[in-house]
């Protein structure tokens, strides 16, 4: 079942500075998420990835409430939360939750950590009395000492921070964690500690995740579907397995290929995307991954091409997706 | 044959405060060829960064060394006068740090910056620095480079800024290049754009590169030997190729089994090393892994392992590999 469905989902920064729209007398913006469609099911994993600047966390800010969208439709469970103007629906807040990208800055350093992880029942259930029974099952849950509830956040690792973060995200029991970044930064025994935190969580209480994130080796163990992003819009999205198998959008296809791995003899091909990220100021007619394609042609610097289901069973966003050939 | 651009040999660190003393460094040997790129892999807390400090001479009040080494194209940097110092960061050795928004200045625009490190070179004109900044920028990948020179740090992203952060560590054509985590906050495409640039300056300029990461797609990527660090001592070093295909110590091998992109098919139950790391203010006697070790003996508690050579430019520090070799 349908649990999260985005359309056409659109975020604008106004450009700031002195000469900004002194010359048309507009206000001019910057799209840095434009028209974002996608559907996510009750209890599974969709990955979203692509480079930094893709807009990846501005759109999870925005199914947040925590950055307006200019234009554009969210239903969660049947129910369009957000109103025409200000903050969501409560009840939409209270069942949709975010682990932060920075776990300790995101933890308030003046407050204990059974005081941060609690925090979201004096929000949203203020008949609960036993707090202290509360923090002491979320701590467990986690996997961290019951004892760490009186703990600061300065006197934690950053592993166990992105715990205390995780048992805040999970404290009332949400259908829907984002999980902005939820182990950048971390050692990779940590990281499997974390992500095996999280799918053992989904599979007990079937929530489900939107997984934000860079690390495409997490994507492919994690997630039940992938999504690309490349500036603002989704180039590809479809099941992991089938989007790193046989990648139709060529930034999709870059981007796997330029996966690091640790295993000797394997090249990564970094060669095969060349070029700058184009400015956001001065997004690109047409497609905007056309600069540094390698199989752009005259149409796709012309016109944006329009999502299309490809050979694989992934919508792509490209005029000529890669063909499969039976050799590779 | 020139000495190594860097020669570390026995270093201990010791950081002292109101707590115990933690013994952050202990022994640590390593050295850096001319050209060479080292990689130094190891988990947080592992000693890293403070070893990056260390041969930067950065390191925090409270913090001293107590036994060994640095040298720096011979010199020993330990000893050096702190005018002496100076005058090597930046043009001698240079250091990008792990976090660009704490490195750089907020409340400066990056050009002006930029500029500002170039000020010991009084035959360049205003202009000049700014095309040399220009053309740093440019170098790293950044769009727009003309207009970036009077934006500030928070207005561009995090991949943005480290960037940035090694525009500015190029600007002066340093012959050692620390680069502490630097691409632990980028994409993909743009870490293989990093580390191809990295290799880049190594062949134009002949620059030797520390790349210190906890990223092992990285190590593999770019680094000629590497340096695996646990819980302040080497534990094993010799050629990448080595250390990531036939690792003998059993913490590089839990590290490896570890990493997920090594994991072909996908799992939700990944593998992680059990147990936690040792306490620095009292290190165990013995070995410093045998705690989570799978394959400790008794005298891996009690005896700590010597360094022994298993292959050309290969050593661990393991009491099992010396078994074998027996």
């Amino acid at each position: 079942m349908t649990l999260l469905s985005v359309r056409d989902l659109t975020v604008s920064y106004p450009v700031r500075g002195p000469l900004a729209g002194w010359w048309t007398g507009q206000k001019r913006f910057v799209d840095v998420v434009c028209g974002i469609s996608l559907d996510l099911a009750e209890g599974t994993t969709l990955a979203i990835a692509g480079e930094s600047g893709s807009g990846k966390s501005t759109f999870a800010r925005a199914l947040m409430g925590l950055t307006p969208f200019r234009s554009g439709s969210l239903i969660f469970d049947g129910k369009a939360p957000f109103p025409a103007r200000g903050r969501p629906a409560r009840a939409y807040l209270h069942q949709v939750s975010m682990m932060f990208q920075d776990p300790v800055a995101s933890l308030s350093p003046r407050r204990t950590i059974g005081a941060l992880i609690t925090e979201p029942f004096r929000i949203h259930r203020p008949d609960l009395r036993n707090l202290e029974a509360e923090a002491k099952r979320l701590l467990v849950l986690v996997g961290l000492p019951a004892d760490f509830a009186q703990r600061y956040p300065h006197q934690i690792s950053g592993g166990q921070a992105r715990r205390v973060g995780l048992a805040r995200a999970v404290a009332l029991n949400p259908r829907l964690v984002i999980a902005d970044e939820p182990t950048a930064g971390l050692d990779v025994s940590v990281q499997g500690e974390i992500l095996n935190l999280m799918a053992r969580l989904q599979a007990e209480q079937s929530v489900a995740f939107l997984m934000i994130t860079h690390n495409l080796a997490v994507v492919r163990h994690m997630s039940d579907r992938t999504a690309i992003m490349y500036m603002g819009r989704i180039v590809e999205e479809g099941p992991t397995d089938r989007v790193f198998a046989s990648p139709a959008h060529p930034y999709a296809a870059a981007l796997i290929a330029a996966e690091p791995s640790s295993l000797p003899g394997h090249h990564r091909h970094s060669a095969a995307l060349k070029g700058e990220v184009s400015s956001p100021l001065h997004r690109p007619d047409g497609c905007a991954f056309h600069p540094r394609c390698p199989a752009a042609r005259p149409l796709c610097s012309a016109t944006a091409p329009l999502p299309q289901v490809s050979a694989s069973g992934a919508l792509v966003s490209c005029h000529f997706p890669l063909q499969r050939t039976p050799d590779q | 044959m020139n000495p190594p651009v860097l020669d570390i040999s026995g270093l201990s660190i010791r950081f002292s405060g109101r707590t115990d003393p933690v013994l952050a460094l202990r022994e640590v040997g390593l050295s850096v060829q001319a050209g060479e790129i080292v990689g130094i892999v190891g988990e947080s807390g592992s000693g890293k960064s403070t070893l990056a400090l260390a041969v930067m001479r950065l390191l925090a009040t409270g913090a001293s060394v107590t036994a060994g080494s640095v040298r720096f194209e011979g010199k020993d940097i330990l000893a050096l006068p702190e005018a002496d110092m100076r005058k090597l960061r930046g043009a001698g050795m240079a250091m990008v740090f792990q976090d660009p928004m704490t490195a750089l200045n907020p409340v400066l625009p990056i050009g002006t910056q930029m500029m500002d490190v170039l000020f010991r070179d009084p035959a360049l004109s205003r202009a000049d620095k700014r095309a040399r900044a220009v053309a740093a920028l440019k170098r790293v990948g950044l769009p727009d480079a003309e207009q970036q020179l009077g934006r500030y740090l928070f207005q561009f992203s995090g991949g943005m800024r480290q960037r940035i952060a090694i525009a500015m560590a190029l600007l002066q054509r340093p012959r050692l290049l620390i680069a502490d985590e630097i691409t632990t906050a980028l994409d993909v495409t743009l870490e293989a754009q990093i580390l191809d640039l990295l290799r880049d300056l190594r062949d134009e300029i002949g620059c030797s590169i520390l790349f210190i990461s906890h990223n092992l797609g990285a190590i593999a990527a770019i680094c000629d030997r590497t340096v695996v660090l646990y819980a302040g001592e080497v534990i094993e070093a010799g050629p990448t190729a080595k250390i990531l295909g036939a690792a003998r110590h059993p913490y590089t091998k839990a590290l490896l089994a570890c990493d997920p992109s090594r994991i072909e098919i996908p799992t939700r139950n990944l593998p992680v090393i059990p147990g936690e790391v040792p306490d620095l203010s009292a290190p165990p006697k013995g070995c410093i892994f045998a705690a989570r070790c799978p394959a400790a003996l008794s005298r891996c508690v009690t005896h700590r392992p010597v360094k022994s050579l298993v292959g050309r430019d290969h050593s661990v520090r393991c009491h099992l590999i010396e078994g074998a070799a027996e």
